[in-house]
């Protein structure tokens, strides 16, 4: 039986066994020199052993102490020892710190680069939910271990995206451009507490909430790279945005991807629009109730032959039941709105929780929805309606009536008025009944598949916590892995759209149709995807076949940054590239130098053309291939378009290359061409010495002929 | 866990609730107060129990702002961790380095290294759980769990508890309804 006991350093003041030695054997004059103190090393989990092993010493070991490691601390107290350890630090520096050798090689052998640190040993780390904890390196780097060889085992990859700007475009101004999503956000976000957000009793404040809307249109080609993401890429999103933004906008991704065009709002108001039908066509039935019974009563009158007094009696009596008809269709009406605000509460205070509550709870009440027919009868034998027994509040009304002939002769021509008015009620009513049936199967697919894409791998810049300074890092939600960015670009965008087309904006038109960046994107992830895993079968292969190949390759797998970086060195190999109006003079001088690491910083196209395997060179000769101008006309410019098989292009043809790791084509771009290189083949060779041979016996003829 | 005991506040009343109800209003003004704070020393107020109407006496006059400081001592029931308490919590959230679980308001974190052996690898990103190697053991949000406190701290106002479930009887009790 193992007993844990947490050794503090303090010493404890322990009663010893008299040594046989010692005359003073009485426990009243054990003095305090005869005890001896019990101190720990350590900080640790003490296990005593119960069977002493048979040891000569006189030193017999009583028990072992498992130092705690302290792998995570939450808000300073370590959470396996509850000890505060007194190493801790919780900034976050301003800098990455550089990495010790053996974490290169560690981290080599997984296949991934470890980086931050924010103290001795120390990275802080934000998991789902906004909780910032504290772990060890060596805790770090066990996760990033295991979370890489699942990925493997599953043979994906990580993928973060961001939202804004990539995924979607999104505005609080409202805008009529085609295909706009609406999201309803909190104007006030309320506490960032995370532990306050945790709480499930807090949801007081959300009954205050007032919500604004905001549109959302999301980027062409977005549903190509989700769908087919999913099975080569772990999919997270991080965004600079809040916890609402993100929730709302994953939703939207998800609400687009299975096909539904209704966002939340457009439910709602599809709800509503049933409820209202629901109402109309209730207040018709009564309507026709108090119709009927009215005549019913003119009837008794007549074939009871009754006097005025009676009718009038009677007509009282009918007034009077219509009102209390009335009163019980206003109390029902009433109560059909409370429900209905009660439902409004319950779901905006669900609004924060999982969505799965937000399913459970309000979906037994909203899956089967009323279902009120008028039996369109010819004879008016039977009237009744159905209702389903676990709907809200209604009365399960049915009845069953039968007139006298007399009667269906007289209320005939009112009845069948009412009949065609209630079709149309009726079927307009089914029509939206099973819309709004159809709406909310999308929605839980849509939610199923959010669960599915991204699981809880959704953080923002609520769950950070703080709002400033460190919300691009995305290492505090990764700390030990290192992401090489496939396309990272902000600021300045050195591409022009293909058409040159003018912008209202200044900016390039954040609505543009032609938008293939997703595109590139999605083959980019597939063919990187294809080349990290092709070493996985081939290893498998190799294994089993005993391998040949260089046994120094064959365990070391490459990884993500090495092989993006490989796969742009071979988009531009053969090309010798000169700018022309793109980098100011000052920075020349860097382009000539730039092959040595050691230079000063380049200037950015010249690091992009140089990354895609390109040779850079400031001077115009033969071995140019394109000259990458900012505008035609320029001496440069004029000089390439001599040169054989020289291209001048605009700088979006680069840009385009680069982003989309593919030599992208010429002709959008292109400004001017130079003469076609000859090819240099036999035929042609032969062809024009005979050529040449030909006009010179010809010319020579001449000459002789003429003299 | 829970426990009884009288404790001091100073609560701060302007002159416009001065008037004849002034005893009842210092009391609401302390309910509102002190219901739902996190005293370091003492744990959550869950409920004032009883102000005794002799406990609250004259108060003294503040010069600069007129408002008047009573010092009142009411019974309150505290809610408190006590180390190596064993208590019974509803998991509210699994990550990947272990999974927090409430007990009304207090908040206990329990690390994967305080779970038992053969649930140390067991976490399911897909289902946001942790998983026992048989499978037998789910523990998702939603679920009871029972587990022990081995160390607490309190800081802004909240209190956090460490617990661990990797000795014997303690661990997942109810699957919950979304398990």
């Amino acid at each position: 039986m193992q007993v844990t006991m947490k050794a503090v350093p303090s010493s404890i003041s322990v009663v010893t066994k008299p040594s046989p030695l010692s005359p003073q054997t009485t426990t009243s004059s054990i003095k305090p020199k005869d005890l001896i103190p019990i101190t720990a090393p350590a900080t640790g989990f003490l296990r005593m052993i119960q069977q002493q092993p048979n040891t000569p010493n006189r030193r017999r070991v009583i028990g072992y102490i498992e130092e705690c490691l302290h792998p995570t601390i939450l808000e300073g107290m370590c959470v396996v020892c509850g000890e505060r350890p007194t190493t801790t630090t919780t900034t976050i520096p301003n800098k990455y710190n550089s990495n010790t050798d053996s974490l290169k090689q560690q981290s080599r052998s997984i296949g991934h680069k470890a980086n931050v640190n924010t103290g001795p040993n120390l990275t802080q780390v934000t998991v789902s939910g906004g909780i910032t904890m504290t772990v060890s390196q060596q805790e770090g780097q066990c996760m990033a271990q295991w979370d890489a060889n699942r990925l493997y085992r599953q043979q994906r990859l990580s993928l973060v995206l961001d939202l804004d700007h990539t995924l979607n475009n999104n505005t609080n101004n409202k805008t009529s451009a085609a295909g706009v999503r609406t999201i309803r956000l909190p104007l006030h976000e309320g506490t960032t507490d995370p532990l306050q957000l945790q709480q499930p009793s807090n949801h007081l404040h959300h009954q205050q909430q007032q919500w604004a809307q905001h549109y959302v249109k999301l980027r062409p080609h977005v549903n190509d790279l989700l769908r087919w993401i999913e099975s080569t890429y772990e999919v997270s999103v991080y965004t600079a945005g809040t916890k609402h933004y993100a929730e709302e906008a994953t939703m939207v991704l998800c609400r687009n991807l299975v096909g539904s065009n209704r966002d939340w709002d457009d439910i709602e108001r599809l709800r509503y629009q049933v409820q209202v039908q629901l109402q109309m066509a209730y207040h018709h039935y009564q309507q026709q109730q108090q119709q009927i019974m009215i005549n019913d009563t003119s009837r008794n009158n007549k074939t009871n032959t009754m006097d005025n007094t009676d009718d009038i009696g009677n007509n009282n009596v009918a007034a009077k039941n219509k009102r209390t008809n009335d009163q019980i269709q206003q109390q029902q009406l009433q109560q059909k709105e409370d429900d209905k605000e009660k439902e409004e509460e319950i779901m905006d205070m669900n609004d924060d929780d999982d969505d799965d509550n937000d399913d459970t709870k309000h979906k037994p009440v909203k899956k089967k929805p009323k279902k009120i027919s008028f039996a369109p009868v010819s004879t008016v034998e039977q009237e009744h309606t159905n209702h389903h027994p676990d709907e809200e509040n209604n009365n399960p009304i049915t009845t069953t009536r039968t007139t006298t002939t007399s009667s269906y002769h007289h209320t005939k021509s009112d009845h069948n008025n009412m009949i065609t008015k209630d079709d149309d009620e009726e079927e307009e009513l089914e029509r939206l009944q099973q819309e709004l049936v159809q709406a909310d199967e999308l929605e839980q697919a849509a939610r199923r598949l959010r669960q599915k894409l991204f699981g809880s791998r959704v953080y923002s810049r609520t769950d950070l916590g703080d709002l400033g300074q460190h919300v691009k890092s995305h290492k505090r939600i990764f700390p030990w892995l290192c992401f090489a960015d496939i396309n990272n670009a902000a600021g300045t965008d050195l591409s022009e759209s293909k058409q040159g087309n003018n912008n209202t904006n200044n900016n390039k038109n954040p609505y543009n149709e032609q938008d293939q960046q997703l595109l590139w994107t999605r083959d980019i992830l597939d063919r990187l995807h294809q080349q990290y895993y092709y070493h996985y079968s081939n290893q498998q292969c190799k294994t089993t076949t005993g391998g040949n190949g260089s046994t120094g390759n064959r365990n070391r797998r490459r990884t993500v940054p090495e092989i993006l970086k490989q796969m742009r060195k071979t988009v531009l190999p053969n090309c010798t590239l000169v700018f022309s109006g793109l980098v100011p003079l000052h920075k020349q001088q860097s382009i000539t130098a730039a092959a040595s690491p050691n230079t000063t910083v380049r200037p950015p196209i010249v690091r992009y053309a140089q990354s895609l395997g390109a040779k850079t060179q400031d001077k115009v000769d033969e071995t140019v291939t394109h000259n990458v101008a900012a505008k035609d006309g320029s001496e440069k410019a004029t000089i390439a378009r001599t040169i054989p098989g020289c291209l001048v292009v605009r700088p979006g043809w680069l840009m385009e290359s680069y982003w989309s790791i593919r030599k992208a084509n010429v002709q959008p771009y292109l400004m001017a061409q130079g003469p076609a290189a000859i090819p240099i083949k036999k035929d042609e060779n032969d062809d024009d010495d005979d050529d040449d041979d030909d006009g010179f016996a010809l010319e020579l003829e001449d000459e002789l002929l003429n003299g | 866990m829970f426990y009884v005991k009288s404790l001091k506040h100073e609560i701060v009343a302007q002159p416009a609730l001065f008037g004849p109800k002034l005893k009842s209003t210092i009391v609401r003004l302390l309910k509102e107060e002190v219901e739902g704070l996190a005293l370091a020393e003492y744990g959550y107020v869950v409920n004032v129990i009883e102000v005794p109407e002799h406990e609250i006496k004259s108060g003294i006059i503040e010069y600069d702002t007129g408002d008047v400081v009573f010092s009142v001592k009411y019974t309150a029931l505290l809610l408190r961790p006590f180390i190596n308490e064993v208590l019974d919590a509803v998991v509210h959230q699994c990550n990947t380095l272990g999974f927090f679980a409430f007990v009304g308001p207090l908040r206990i974190f329990v690390s994967k290294h305080s779970m038992p052996e053969d649930m140390l690898n067991g976490w399911n990103p897909d289902k946001d759980s942790w998983i026992s190697d048989d499978k037998e053991v789910v523990i998702s949000s939603g679920c009871g769990v029972r587990l022990r406190i081995k160390g607490r701290t309190v800081e802004q106002g909240n209190i956090t508890a460490i617990g661990t479930i990797k000795d014997s009887y303690l661990g997942l009790m109810d699957e919950g309804e979304e398990g």
